[in-house]
C-alpha cells in the first residue's frame, strides 16, 4: 500500500513538473520570438489554469494524510493562487496581455518546476542535494518578484475592471491587495526558517 | 432524604442542605433550590454529582426525569450534589426571535432607503429586478425561520445563556447588513436572467425541502418538548443525518448563484462550517458510525461514494502502522472507511 501511495505520489509530482516546464518553455518562446512580455498568457495560461485547478489534490492529499501538509495551509496557499488565476486574469480579458501576468508566471513556473522535481526526487529515494539547494535558496528571489510585481501589481490594474463587473469582488480584491504583504511576509520569514533547518543539516551530514 | 447544595469549590450554596421525599424527582429538588434561592430558577442550575478529586472523567449532569433517589447509590439517605450557576438564561425560541428579526429588518433598510448616499454614492439608484426578487426571497426566508420557531419547532427544556443572544444577533445582524449592503449596491451587476431564475428556483426548492424536514423533526418529539434524541427517518434523512442542515446551505448556495456577491460567499461557507459542526455533534450523539461522510454527503453524494472506496483500506493501514491514532486521524479513518453504512429507515 505504501509503495502504491509513493507511485502515485511520484506520478502526480512529475506530471506536474513536467506541466509547469512546459509552461515556462511555451512562455520563454512567446517572449523570444514576439520580444515582447504581452504573451504570457495567451501560450501557457490555459495550461497554468489547468495545472492550478488540479493542485487542489494537494489539500486532498494533506487531509487524507498522504502528506504531512495539513490542511489550512495547503488549502489558503491554493485558494490564493487560484482566485488570483480564474476570479481575475481567466475573467478580466483586458489584463491578460499586461506584462504582470509575464511576470507572476514566471515566478511561479521556475519555483513549481523547481518544488515538484524535488518532491518527485524525493518519491524516488533521495534528492540529490543541488535540487535541494535550489528549493530552498531560489524562492529568496523568486518569491518576492512573483508577490509584488506580478500578483499585486496585476490585481492592482485589475481593479477597474472588476469595479466595473462585481462590486463586492472590487472591494473584496482591495481587502486582499492590503492584506497580502502581510501573509506574505509571514510565509517567507517561515520559508527561511525552513532553509535554516534544512540546508543545516545538509551541510552538517557532508562535514561528516 | 437530605441534600447537600455545595459549589465546586466546596462551599455550602444551602446551609444545612435540603429535605425532600423519598420519591422527588431533580425538578423538585431544583425547585426546591429556587426556593432558597430566589436567584437561581431551575434553568440556571447546573447539578452534577461530586467527581473523586483528581478524576479526569467528566461529572455526571443529573438528568431533570430521574428521582433524586436513583443518584444516591446505596448512601441511605444522604446526597451531596455539586451545583453551578450558569449564568442568565434564555428560551431557545426568545433567542431565535432576536437572531431573526434583524436581518429581516435590515436588509430592507438598504433597499428601500437612500442610505447609499452616506457612504458617498450620490444620485439615482437603479434597481435591477434581481435585486427585487433577492429582497423578497431573503424577507421569506427570514420570515419562514420566525414562524417556524414559534409553531414548527419544538423545544426540549434546554436554555441558552444570555450572552449568546449578543452574540449570536453580532453574527446574523452583521451578515446581514454586509450582505444588504452589497446586493443593494448601487454598482451592483446583476447576472443573466437565466442564472437568476435557477438560482432562486433552486433555491426555494431547497426551502420547500428544508421546511418538509422541520416538519419531520417536529414530529420527533411530542407537544412538551419531550422525546431527547431520535434518528430522523424517511425523506432526505435516509441520505445524511442533518437534511435539515443540508437543505439550509443548499438554499443559500441557490440565493448566491442568483445574486453573486463576496458577501453571500463569505457568508455561505461560514453558515456551512458552522452547520457542519452541529452536524457532527448530533450525529456523533445519535451514535451513528460515520462522521465526515455527512458533510461531505451534503456535497458530493455521488463522487464520494467512489473515492471513500479507493481510499478506505489504505488509510486504515497507514493510520495502524504509524503506530499512533491521533484524534484527527481517527476521523480520517470514520471518513474513508466507514461511511457506506446510512442511517436505514
Amino acid at each position: 500500500m505504501h509503495q502504491l501511495a509513493n507511485l502515485y505520489l511520484l506520478a502526480y509530482n512529475s506530471l506536474q513538473a513536467l506541466g509547469w516546464a512546459v509552461s515556462l518553455s511555451r512562455i520563454l518562446s512567446s517572449f523570444l520570438y514576439t520580444r515582447s512580455f504581452n504573451g504570457a498568457y495567451a501560450s501557457a495560461g490555459d495550461l497554468v489554469c489547468l495545472l492550478q485547478t488540479v493542485s487542489f489534490l494537494e489539500v486532498v492529499h494533506g487531509a487524507i494524510g498522504l502528506v504531512p501538509s495539513g490542511v489550512l495551509l495547503p488549502l489558503m496557499q491554493w485558494g490564493g493562487r487560484t482566485h488570483f488565476l480564474l476570479a481575475i486574469v481567466l475573467r478580466i480579458v483586458e489584463v491578460q496581455e499586461l506584462p504582470s501576468v509575464f511576470i507572476t508566471f514566471i515566478a511561479w513556473s521556475i519555483s513549481e518546476v523547481i518544488r515538484y522535481s524535488h518532491y518527485a526526487l524525493h518519491c524516488m529515494g533521495s534528492c540529490p542535494s543541488c535540487i535541494t539547494y535550489l528549493r530552498y535558496t531560489a524562492f529568496i528571489l523568486l518569491y518576492p518578484v512573483g508577490v509584488a510585481p506580478g500578483e499585486m501589481w496585476l490585481m492592482y490594474q485589475a481593479l477597474p475592471f472588476i469595479k466595473r463587473k462585481n462590486i463586492s469582488h472590487y472591494y473584496f480584491v482591495w481587502v486582499v491587495l492590503l492584506c497580502y504583504p502581510f501573509l506574505w511576509l509571514k510565509l517567507y520569514l517561515h520559508l527561511f526558517k525552513q532553509r535554516r533547518s534544512k540546508l543545516g543539516k545538509l551541510h552538517g551530514k557532508k562535514r561528516r | 432524604m437530605k441534600v447537600t447544595v455545595v459549589t465546586r469549590s466546596g462551599r455550602e450554596v444551602i446551609k444545612g442542605g435540603l429535605e425532600l421525599d423519598e420519591s422527588a424527582t431533580v425538578v423538585d429538588l431544583q425547585e426546591a433550590i429556587h426556593r432558597r434561592t430566589k436567584k437561581y430558577y431551575p434553568a440556571r442550575q447546573r447539578l452534577t454529582l461530586p467527581l473523586q478529586p483528581g478524576s479526569k472523567e467528566r461529572p455526571v449532569v443529573l438528568n431533570y426525569k430521574k428521582s433524586v433517589k436513583d443518584y444516591c447509590d446505596g448512601n441511605s439517605g444522604n446526597l451531596t450534589v455539586v451545583f453551578k450557576d450558569l449564568g442568565p438564561q434564555v428560551s431557545y425560541r426568545i433567542l431565535f426571535f432576536w437572531e431573526y428579526l434583524g436581518p429581516l429588518l435590515i436588509y430592507p433598510i438598504f433597499y428601500f432607503f437612500p442610505v447609499y448616499q452616506y457612504f458617498g454614492y450620490k444620485g439615482e439608484r437603479l434597481i435591477h429586478p434581481v435585486q427585487t426578487y433577492a429582497l423578497y426571497y431573503w424577507c421569506f426566508h427570514y420570515f419562514k425561520r420566525i414562524m417556524e420557531t414559534f409553531f414548527v419547532h419544538r423545544f426540549s427544556h434546554a436554555t441558552s445563556p444570555l450572552s449568546n443572544v449578543f452574540r449570536n444577533c453580532a453574527y446574523y445582524w452583521t451578515f446581514g447588513s454586509y450582505i444588504a449592503y452589497y446586493v443593494n449596491h448601487p454598482l451592483y451587476t446583476p447576472v443573466s436572467d437565466l442564472q437568476m431564475k435557477i438560482g432562486f428556483g433552486f433555491g426555494l426548492v431547497c426551502q420547500v425541502a428544508n421546511f418538509y424536514c422541520h416538519i419531520l423533526l417536529r414530529n420527533l418529539r411530542s407537544p412538551d418538548g419531550n422525546g431527547g434524541y431520535q434518528i430522523p427517518h424517511g425523506f432526505l434523512f435516509n441520505i445524511v443525518t442533518c437534511a435539515n442542515y443540508t437543505t439550509e446551505i443548499y438554499q443559500w448556495v441557490g440565493f448566491n448563484i442568483a445574486t453573486q456577491t463576496v458577501a453571500g460567499y463569505v457568508f455561505l461557507v461560514v453558515a456551512a462550517a458552522i452547520m457542519t459542526n452541529w452536524a457532527l455533534a448530533k450525529h456523533r450523539r445519535l451514535r451513528k458510525v460515520t462522521c465526515f461522510s455527512l458533510f461531505l454527503n451534503k456535497l458530493f453524494p455521488i463522487l464520494l461514494h467512489t473515492l471513500k472506496e479507493a481510499c478506505a483500506s489504505y488509510t486504515i493501514n497507514r493510520g495502524f502502522n504509524s503506530g499512533f491514532l491521533s484524534d484527527s486521524s481517527l476521523y480520517q479513518i470514520h471518513f474513508l472507511g466507514c461511511f457506506s453504512i446510512y442511517v436505514s429507515s
